[in-house]
Order: structure tokens, then C-alpha cells, then sequence
């Protein structure tokens, strides 16, 4: 239930415990109006329309406390320049962090290591000597190449393709190229160039006006077609898709996974380093690596308890259709299937337009049956 | 889990900084994340999940009232669950039963609370079914009847009574007068979980019917789970567990993986009871479709389906919000299952209970008429309690000492609510049945409700106010799109 | 989750031994687990040559079907693949050159009756009893599945493939055909692949049981071997046996879900249970 209702709930009931005799006034009139008055603001956050499928009968749960789940992600196409992560996670985000802050950070992510959690760092800063972790460098324009583990590049027309084929050429490890909302027209060119991941921050993507009004299930799924599209025809050597931005707790993660995201940009990890040197009450560099670190270890446990829940001991194993949704708007971006119907809401409206055009006698082709689904789709964004 | 101060700092520093950087903070998330940072443990949560859409309140049923000056009261409100295999039946005067909430998770006041309210009610002739909830039994309701006593040993009964004896003065409740706690007239359903906490077998044997609990609508391919803080020595010593120590059941029975192992399930417990009391499967909806269809091949009398915001004692904070499908959602592949086994099978007694988000005549009415049998109501009781909905069952907080802290429940007054509860709910559901014009609530059909949004009628296949469905919606929006396509000069 | 059986002669001489029958004995023994439908697969060499049957499910009504057999030679093989997996009209049914598969919705004794499975002969074959979990209960869905990618393949299976989606999203997208919506075909489909990728059946197996998810035992059966595989954590049964020779019957290797199907056969001597996760294969003489 709704916050907002929870007191008309509460107060329906004690007038009928304190009575004993039937109310006055329906509570769902009351509950529909309130909702009718919130209609017309802006539909919530998708993320909290979209539930996964749980595991019972047709298919047994694991328990993560018999059965170990598996996290664990390598990044790479090349057999021998992989990087292992133990959670799919790279830190990655946009907050600005203090010298100690960061050393607070490096401590968090070497311990990590340590308790077989190996996580990765996405930042433009030049990789610590003494990490234990896998360090993605983010190189612009100006920065110079300082021995990371990996490579992250901004993408910027054309002549980041040619930067990528230089590169090449004196590092072999991997490289991920961070999109923008242009995506789909050039995933394919960086994949033929050997790129081993795709970066989408679904944040940025979703301010640009090609994503107004859209959400972050619109950037991921598209991002995944696109992937998708390049290994039409050929075996998958492994191109991973990393999705950033509005992706920061366990339950977006793992939903993010299920549209197509093998390893997840998180920034709340920054935002406890952060947190860690600005709040005068708890600066201490190995509290705040502490707190970094159970906050990961938390998160793991709940990486590994959900996917056990909807039946995988892998978590890269979720897939589109272990998810339903109880909003059109979402069914729409992200093309993911009504709850209790298990149909899309396009699956919904071909099968209707099919039988309109047949009783009616339309005679459309198949290109204006897509425009015309494609206008109703878009009249439910 | 008490909420630290500390935890709740560290939010509002990380809330700062993420204001600060302009963007907007979720409090409720990063109070999670806080804790997380804190202790490096899973948060829980406890009653339902916040479904942002939950179906009910976008139906109405046409034409009914709740309030009547008419007389309902010859409307027929019973439900009866087994006979389609066990020898027994229970017969119920209402088509709702009290959900299972265990001991441990509500506190002894609370149990005794209901235990009271219904013993009044099945006086008053309106009997009422109660499920104990996965955490057993309490010594009343397993020896609440002079026949389950009939073969006691003296030994055995003086251990009981001094069990009893123990948990009445934990809970300042000595006045409580022994052969009325030790009368139960109500049925009473018991739950087999995954974590079998019972240490006597009567608890299966003196039960006048079985549930086996395969999963719940909060926590769904996850073990029941009850917080270190909540297994007291009492609670430890009523289940067969160690005290203090959180109590985790496994996430499925390790004996049951597949269809056959329930069947397997089903037979072993109708032997034990020699076929006469009716057995009941629950499981949460999800992959409900399917999981209907092994009920029904099951050699199980009765289902009971809990929707995603079925309420809980504790459980992961994203296991309850991400996982399983709203009840009203549930319903449409539920029918799909039943109609397609009973196309090649004869129709037989077998029944559907469903929960989850469920509190009042009107909800009850809308499940029934969308093919429930009856229904489960878990949080409306604890509301008749006192409940405050803080959803912090979880921890040691309870405001209205139900499910923790040292607040005191009266127990007189919130018998006397779920007395009234039940009372005015069987009514306002016999004006909605009888102002239908309906003999019995069962009767109460798909036709006598009507929804206002799309969504709803897609998902209920239930027609708007004006008669018009989601297919004739959806054509109007189809001719739309042709028209606009035609106006930008396309030809169609 | 289903029974499901296997069987593979061990002499080299007794290409033409009563697979039929001991196959039918052991899926009688096991019917208790499943009713949903029944289904085996035999292989028998003196069947092999140059020709290939394609056998597709004529669309009829669902409770009376019938099966076409389209007889091809090696050179239009291929191009009558195509038109029956482009054909909306056909439903596959088996690919065959020396195997033979008959399966039904019901139980196995009807299956007998109908086909007369006992006087079957070969070499090796698998059984399989159905209960249906999270697909239909027709004729479509029952064991044991094929592929159209290459003949003589054949799987049974019991348990559940969760990562079912998938696995098979990522094979459609490398091309690969499928034919029902059956969790078990992507079992057939993907050891199809590995063999047309690197002709190796061992791993092949190795590979599946690497990517695939859930509860399962599977046997598998190609033209010279037949294997038994239990999922990583060794979450489904699966059991095999030895018989020597004892009742006059040749000697073979058992396999499946319950012992009581080994007992019934008298396969009761070099009892083992398939590691977890590693596959056991049998190979033809």
C-alpha cells in the first residue's frame, strides 16, 4: 500500500472495530479519488513498477545458504586480457573526492579483495601502486596512459574510433567506450573495433532530448538491442554492457541485470567516501573504508539472495522474461511483459490491431502496422 | 534493529551531499544504505510491499452498498474448505480466515487477543478460521479441545500447563483464566514450512487442517526468517530453537523440488491424518500459472495464493519490494489453471483462498468475484489491534506492542476490535452480496464489478463503467494512429 | 520433473538387442513419478544410410495429430529443413537416420500399445515419462527432443532449465533454430551447436552443465554414445547400473531417475550416482 493510504486504511478499519456495524463511506472511493487527484503528476519511478518472477513450484529457489550463487564477471572479449570481478560492480560516479576520501576508498576496494569481493574502480585519477583491484582508467584529451588495468573513453564522433585503433596498438587490456544517447548508431562500429564494453549512464542519456520523458529501462534496453544486433548471426565472444546512473541499490541492480547489464557503475560507494571526509562527526579514514566495505559486503549478500530467490545460482543468468510490470509505460520502454497477462503491451496491441484490420478489411503492410503500433506506443510514454 | 543515531546522521550527511551535487535524494534508500554501511548486513522490512499499483481501489463493484436499512442477514457467508479428498471438511461463516501470523512474530497478548475474538465469535455463531503461521502452535490451540486431550498423560498435561503458566507471567497475563484459554472453538489450520517448527506431533494431528507453505507473497523463493531480537526464551522454547538466535528456514522444503515431491508431500500428510482433515498448498504468486497447475494435480483440497503486498514478519528489504505479482494480477492466470484442469477433469471441491492487500468487504467482494473462494486477511487484523502501520515489525519498536517492544496490548480491548471487525465485515459484505441481489457471496460475479483505467481492465479482463473493455480502448487508440498517419499523408 | 531412462548395449555384436523392451520395462517401473506423456528414442544402426526422415507434427486438432514424414537424400536434406522450420503449418517433430522416436501424451504402456515398442531392436536408447511443469501437456512438449541442426540427437530430461530464456536468446541469435517452448529442446539445441562447432560430445556436455541453471538430470543420446548429467549441485537424482547378463539378456549399462528402474531390469551391480555437474558417458562399441 501507498503511504498516503495507509491512514485512510487504518482509520476505515477502527471505525468498523470501535462500531461493529458497516461503514458509511467506501474506502476504495476514497483511495480512488486520492489517486485520480496524483494521476496527472508524473508517473513515479518506473524501477518500482517492475517486480521479478519468484521461485516455487515449477522451479525450486536456491538458498545462499547451501548453494553457493555466483557473481563473480569477467571483462574482456580476448581469452588472456580478462579482468575478473568478484561482483559485477565498477565503482563509478561523479562526486568529487578528497585525497583522504580517496585513500579511504582504496583501502574499502583492497580489502574487498582480500575477502574474495573483488570489485572495480572506474576514475581519472592515475591507478594506486598498491591496489588490489582492477583499476579502469578514464582517459580524455589530455590524459596520459598510467599503467591501468583497463581503459574507459568518452565517446566523441569518429575520432575516438580512430584513438581506439591507436591505442590498440600499446595496450592490450580492456577497453570500455562510455556512449551517448547516439547509441544504437555506433555500438556496432566500437564492438567491430574490438571494444570490449559499453558504458551507458543512464542519468546523462536520460536528460538528452532523444530520452525526454523516458527512463532509465529505456537506456538499457536499448543499449542491450543494440549489443545484441552486432552478434546477430555470430557466437557471443562476450562484449559486456555496463549500465551507470540511476542503478544504486540492489533491487535496480538486479532489475538492470534481467533487462541486459552484465556489470553495474555504482556510485554510492563514493557517496560514503565522500560522506566518510565531509561529516565532521565520523572523518576517520579507516571507519569510513569500513563502512565502504560492509555497505559492499551488504549489497553482495543481496546480489546473491535475489537471483537465488527467482531460481539462478548465477546472477548474470536473469533474463527479460523473469520480470513482470504493473505499468504500460514501462512495458513500453522497457518491453517487458503486463503482470498476470505475461504479454508485452505491444504483443497486446499487434494481436488487437491484427483482428481491427481483419474485421474491418484494412489492407495495411507490415511497415504501417509498425507505425501504427509505434504511435500507440507512443501515446503511452 | 534499533535505529541508530548514528545510522540516521550518516543519511541525512549522505542526503546533503547528494542535494548539494542537485540531485534528488531518496530518503527511504539512503536510509538503507546507511544501515548497510553500519552493521554490513541485509536490511529487512516487515508487513507488505509498496506496490505502486495494487488494482483494488481502481474497481468498483456497480450498484452495491455497504450500508443497507434492508436486511441482509439471510445472505449465505460460509466457505467450506476440503471434501475433495479428505474425509473432513472445515466449514467457516465467513469466507475470510485470519492469515497465518505466528508466534514470535506478534507477541503472546496479540495471539491471545485473537484466540479470545474468535472463541466470542464462534459463541455468537459465526465461526472463524485461524492459521498459526509457520512458527507452531501455542498450547491452547493444539489442546484446545476436551478430544485432543482425552489421551494425555497426567505428565505430559502438567508440562503443558506449567508452558503455559511460564508464558502467561512473562506477559503479566496470570489472571487469564486456564479452561478458558484451553477452549478452542474455532477452526484451526497449521501451517508444514520449510523450517518445521513444532516439537510435538499433535500440532499436526489435533489440527483441523494443514497448510504446507511453500511460499508467501513478502518473501517469495526466501526461508521465513525471525530476528535474533524476537526469539526470546519462550519463543525458542515453543519452536524447538535456540534463543537469541535469528531463526532462518530454508528458502524451499528441502524435500520438495519438483511437482512429484509434492504429491509425495500431500500423501505422506493424509496418511498421517488417515485422509480426514482437508490439506492446503500456498504458495506466493508468481509463476502462478504453473504453479496452480501442480496444486491442482497435487492431491491437495485447497490453494492459498498470496499477492506481492501479502504482509510479513521480516524479511529482505528487496526480496519484499522486487519479488511476485500484485493479487489482483494473480487472478486471471489462477482462472486460466483451474478452467484449463477442469476441461479434462471432473469439477470436484477444490478451493482458492488468495491474499495479500486485502482488508474489507469490498476487497473480499472484488477477489471473490474475480474467482477467489475466499480470502486471507493478515494486516487488517493487526490494524483492528492497533496497529499503526510504521512497518517496523522487524525490529523491537511496535508502538502498539503487537509484534515487539514493552508496549503493553490490552487484550480485552483488541479482542473486542477483531470481535467488531469481523461482525460489521460479515455484514457490509452480506449488503454487498444481498444488494447484488445474490443469495450467496459466492455468487458474486466478474459481472457485477467495472474498473476505470486501462491497466486494470487489461490485467482483470473486467469491462469499464460504460461497457466498453481494453480491446475497444486499445481499437479507438489504433484508429487514432491511423488517422494521424493519414493526415500526415500517409495512405491507410 | 519427470522419470526418465537410458540404456547402452556393451557388446559390440548385439547391435539388434531388445532395447525396446528393457526400455519400456524401466519407464513402467517409474510411471508413478510422471502421467503427462511418455516418449523414447532408439538407435539402431542397420537403419543407417544415406537417407534422412524429417518428421513433423501435422497441425490438426490437438488431441488427434498426425506425423509426416518427409524421406530425403543427403543433397536436399537441408533445403526440406528450411521448409518445415519456415512451414507455420508444420510442428517438428524428429530428425532421424539410424534413430527412431515415437512419443505421446499418456502413459508408457499406451505408448506400447500404440507403437509396439517392446519389439523394438538397436543398440542404445532413453525413455521418458512426463509431468508437466511449465508448458502444455501435448504431444509437442513431450520427450524426447530433437534438433533440425543435426540428426541422430535425442535428450531427456528432468528437472527445470531455468536460464531456459537465455540460453536460448543467445543461440537464436548465433542463428540456431527452435522448434517448441519446451525448457528441455534447448538442451538438444546447444549440444548440437558445440558438436557442429568442435565435433566434441564430452564437452559439449562439460560446456552445457557450465552454463545451464537450475535442477536438472539429462541423458542424451547421439548415434554412438548416450550420456547421464546432473546439474552442479547435484539438486535432481540420477542413478546407474551394470547388468552382466544375468535372465538371458545381453549385457548393458542402465541409467535413471529411480533405482526401482535399474532393480526391475536387473542393472544392480557397479551402482554409482553421476558426480554432480560431470557428465558420464557411454560410448558405442
Amino acid at each position: 500500500m501507498r503511504l498516503n493510504e495507509k491512514a485512510v486504511i487504518r482509520k476505515s478499519i477502527l471505525e468498523l472495530c470501535n462500531t461493529g456495524l458497516p461503514r458509511k463511506e467506501s474506502t476504495d472511493d476514497v483511495i480512488r479519488t486520492i489517486r485520480e487527484k496524483s494521476r496527472s503528476e508524473k508517473e513515479g519511478n518506473l524501477w518500482e513498477y517492475i517486480v521479478a518472477l519468484g521461485a516455487q513450484l515449477s522451479r525450486p529457489p536456491f538458498d545462499p545458504y547451501r548453494e553457493k550463487i555466483k557473481l563473480a564477471t569477467k571483462i574482456g572479449r580476448k581469452g588472456d586480457q580478462k579482468i575478473s570481478l568478484k561482483i559485477p560492480i565498477l565503482i563509478y560516479g561523479e562526486f568529487d573526492l578528497s585525497q583522504s576520501s580517496k585513500d579511504a576508498l582504496n583501502l574499502a576496494l583492497n580489502n574487498l579483495d582480500d575477502n574474495r569481493s573483488t570489485v572495480g574502480l572506474i576514475s581519472r585519477d592515475e591507478p594506486c601502486d598498491e591496489r588490489k583491484y582492477p583499476h579502469f582508467q578514464i582517459l580524455d584529451d589530455v590524459s596520459k596512459l598510467a599503467d591501468p588495468d583497463g581503459i574507459v573513453l568518452e565517446y566523441a564522433g569518429v575520432k575516438t574510433e580512430e584513438k581506439i585503433e591507436k591505442i590498440r596498438k600499446e595496450f592490450d587490456g580492456p577497453i570500455i567506450v562510455e556512449v551517448d544517447e547516439y547509441f544504437s548508431y555506433y555500438t556496432g562500429n566500437l564492438l567491430e573495433l574490438g571494444v570490449d564494453g559499453i558504458l551507458v549512464n543512464t542519468d546523462n542519456i536520460t536528460k538528452s532530448e532523444k530520452y525526454d520523458g523516458k527512463h532509465a529501462i529505456a537506456v538499457i534496453h536499448d543499449a542491450r538491442l543494440a549489443i545484441n544486433e552486432f552478434y546477430r548471426g555470430k557466437e557471443n565472444d562476450g562484449a559486456c554492457l555496463v549500465v551507470a546512473g540511476d542503478v544504486n541499490n540492489a533491487g535496480k541492480m538486479v532489475k538492470a541485470a534481467g533487462l541486459g547489464a552484465d556489470v553495474i557503475g555504482y556510485d554510492t560507494s563514493l557517496l560514503i567516501a565522500r560522506v566518510g571526509h565531509h561529516s565532521e562527526n565520523f572523518f576517520d579514514e579507516e571507519i569510513t573504508a569500513q563502512k565502504i566495505f560492509n555497505h559492499m559486503i551488504a549489497t553482495k549478500s543481496e546480489l546473491t539472495g535475489i537471483p537465488a530467490a527467482i531460481g539462478y545460482s548465477d546472477f548474470h543468468n536473469l533474463s527479460p522474461s523473469d520480470f513482470r510490470t504493473s505499468s504500460i509505460k514501462a512495458s513500453v520502454q522497457g518491453n517487458i511483459p503486463l503482470e498476470g497477462v505475461d504479454k508485452t503491451y505491444r504483443n497486446i496491441v499487434e494481436e488487437i490491431l491484427e483482428e481491427h484490420i481483419n474485421t474491418k478489411n484494412i489492407s495495411v503492410n507490415q511497415q504501417e502496422k509498425q507505425k501504427i503500433i509505434n504511435l500507440v506506443m507512443e501515446g503511452e510514454n | 534493529m534499533p535505529l541508530h543515531k548514528d545510522i540516521m546522521n550518516f543519511r541525512w550527511d549522505m542526503a546533503k551531499v547528494v542535494k548539494n551535487e542537485g540531485h534528488v535524494a531518496d530518503l527511504k534508500s539512503l536510509l538503507l544504505d546507511a544501515q548497510k554501511a553500519s552493521d554490513g548486513l541485509v536490511p529487512y522490512a516487515s508487513l507488505g510491499a509498496h506496490s505502486q499499483n495494487d488494482y483494488f481501489s481502481n474497481m468498483v463493484i456497480n450498484n452495491a452498498k455497504i450500508n443497507s436499512t434492508q436486511d441482509y442477514s439471510d445472505v449465505d457467508s460460509s466457505l467450506i474448505i476440503g471434501g475433495r479428498y479428505s474425509k473432513k471438511i472445515i466449514k467457516t461463516d465467513v469466507p475470510f480466515s485470519v492469515a497465518g501470523m505466528s508466534y514470535g512474530s506478534i507477541k503472546l497478548p496479540a495471539k491471545i487477543s485473537m484466540h479470545f475474538a474468535l472463541n466470542k465469535l464462534a459463541k455468537n455463531g459465526i465461526k472463524v478460521l485461524m492459521n498459526t503461521g509457520e512458527g507452531g502452535a501455542l498450547p491452547w490451540e493444539v489442546y484446545g479441545t476436551e478430544k485432543s486431550r482425552e489421551k494425555l498423560s497426567k505428565t505430559h498435561w502438567d508440562s503443558i500447563l506449567q508452558f503455559t503458566d511460564k508464558l502467561l507471567k512473562a506477559n503479566h497475563l496470570e489472571e487469564i483464566d486456564i479452561d478458558e484459554l484451553f477452549t478452542r472453538e474455532y477452526p484451526l489450520v497449521v501451517q508444514y514450512a520449510s523450517g518445521r517448527f513444532w516439537k510435538d506431533p499433535a500440532y499436526l494431528l489435533n489440527a483441523d487442517g494443514i497448510e504446507i507453505k511453500i511460499g508467501q507473497g513478502a518473501k517469495i523463493g526466501h526461508g521465513g526468517i525471525l530476528p535474533g531480537s524476537k526469539v526470546t526464551e519462550l519463543v525458542a522454547e515453543n519452536r524447538g530453537i535456540l534463543a537469541h538466535k535469528p531463526a532462518h528456514s530454508p528458502s524451499r522444503h528441502l524435500d520438495i523440488l519438483g511437482p512429484e515431491d509434492l504429491v509425495a508431500k500431500v500423501l505422506e500428510l493424509r496418511e498421517l491424518t488417515n485422509w480426514e482433515i482437508p490439506i492446503i498448498v500456498k504458495v506466493g504468486a508468481s509463476r502462478i500459472y504453473d504453479d496452480m497447475e501442480i496444486i491442482l494435480k497435487s492431491y491437495a483440497d485447497c490453494a492459498t495464493v498470496d499477492g506481492l503486498v501479502g504482509g510479513t514478519g521480516a524479511a529482505p528489504y528487496e526480496v519484499r519490494e522486487d519479488i511476485g505479482i500484485n493479487t489482483i494480477a494473480s487472478l486471471r492466470p489462477i482462472r486460466d489453471a483451474i478452467n484449463d484442469y477442469y476441461e479434462t477433469h471432473d469439477k470436484d471441491g477444490f478451493k482458492l483462498v488468495v491474499n495479500g492487500g486485502i482488508w474489507d468487504s469490498e476487497r473480499i467482494a472484488k477477489t471473490i468475484a474475480l474467482g477467489a473462494n475466499g480470502v486471507g486477511i493478515g494486516t487488517g487484523f493487526l490494524l483492528a489491534m492497533g496497529c499503526t502501520l510504521i512497518q517496523e515489525c522487524h525490529t523491537d519498536i511496535c508502538p502498539a506492542g503487537i509484534t515487539g517492544s514493552h508496549e503493553k496490548l490490552d487484550v480485552e480491548k483488541s479482542a473486542e476490535g477483531i470481535f467488531n471487525y469481523i461482525k460489521a465485515t460479515k455484514i457490509e459484505l452480506q449488503n454487498i452480496a444481498g444488494s447484488l441481489g445474490r443469495k450467496k457471496i459466492e455468487d458474486i460475479e466478474m459481472t457485477d464489478i467495472s474498473v476505470n483505467d486501462l491497466l486494470t481492465s487489461i490485467i482483470s479482463e473486467l469491462p469499464f463503467f460504460d461497457g466498453t473493455n481494453h480491446i475497444s480502448k486499445i481499437r479507438s487508440k489504433i484508429d487514432n494512429s491511423i488517422n494521424a498517419l493519414n493526415l500526415q499523408g500517409e495512405k491507410i | 520433473m519427470c522419470g526418465i531412462c537410458g540404456l547402452m548395449m556393451d557388446d559390440v555384436e548385439l547391435r539388434h538387442s531388445p532395447v525396446g523392451s528393457i526400455l519400456q520395462d524401466m519407464m513402467e517401473s517409474q510411471q508413478i513419478r510422471a502421467q503427462d506423456g511418455a516418449g523414447i528414442a532408439i538407435f539402431n544402426k542397420s537403419n543407417a544410410g544415406d537417407s534422412f526422415k524429417i518428421k513433423n507434427f501435422r497441425k490438426e486438432e490437438m488431441s488427434d495429430y498426425a506425423i509426416d514424414e518427409v524421406k530425403s537424400s543427403s543433397e536436399n536434406v537441408s533445403e526440406n529443413l528450411q521448409k518445415i522450420s519456415q512451414d507455420p503449418e508444420c510442428h517438428f517433430f524428429s530428425f532421424e537416420n539410424e534413430m527412431t522416436i515415437f512419443k505421446e501424451t499418456g502413459l508408457a504402456k499406451d505408448l506400447d500399445k500404440k507403437f509396439g515398442i517392446r519389439k523394438m531392436n538397436g543398440s542404445h536408447g532413453i525413455g521418458h515419462l512426463r509431468i508437466a511443469t511449465s508448458s502444455r501437456v501435448t504431444p509437442y512438449n513431450t520427450h524426447p527432443f530433437s534438433t533440425t541442426i543435426l540428426p541422430d540427437i535425442a535428450i531427456v530430461h528432468n528437472g527445470e532449465i531455468t536460464n531456459y530464456n537465455m540460453l536460448r536468446d543467445s543461440l537464436e541469435l548465433e542463428g540456431f533454430t527452435f522448434h517448441t517452448d519446451s525448457d528441455s529442446e534447448v538442451i538438444a539445441v546447444f549440444l548440437a551447436s558445440r558438436i557442429l562447432k568442435h565435433g566434441d560430445i564430452e564437452r559439449a556436455h562439460r560446456e552445457f552443465v557450465a552454463k545451464a541453471d537450475g535442477p536438472f538430470t539429462y541423458i542424451a543420446a547421439t548415434s554412438d554414445s548416450i550420456a547421464i548429467v546432473r546439474d552442479k549441485f547435484g539438486t535432481r537424482k540420477g542413478i546407474i547400473g551394470y547388468n552382466p547378463g544375468t535372465n538371458g539378456q545381453p549385457p548393458f549399462w542402465a541409467m535413471a531417475t529411480d533405482l526401482s528402474a535399474l532393480d526391475v531390469v536387473g542393472a544392480t551391480t557397479k551402482i554409482e550416482t553421476p558426480h554432480p555437474g560431470k557428465p558420464r558417458i557411454f560410448y558405442r562399441n
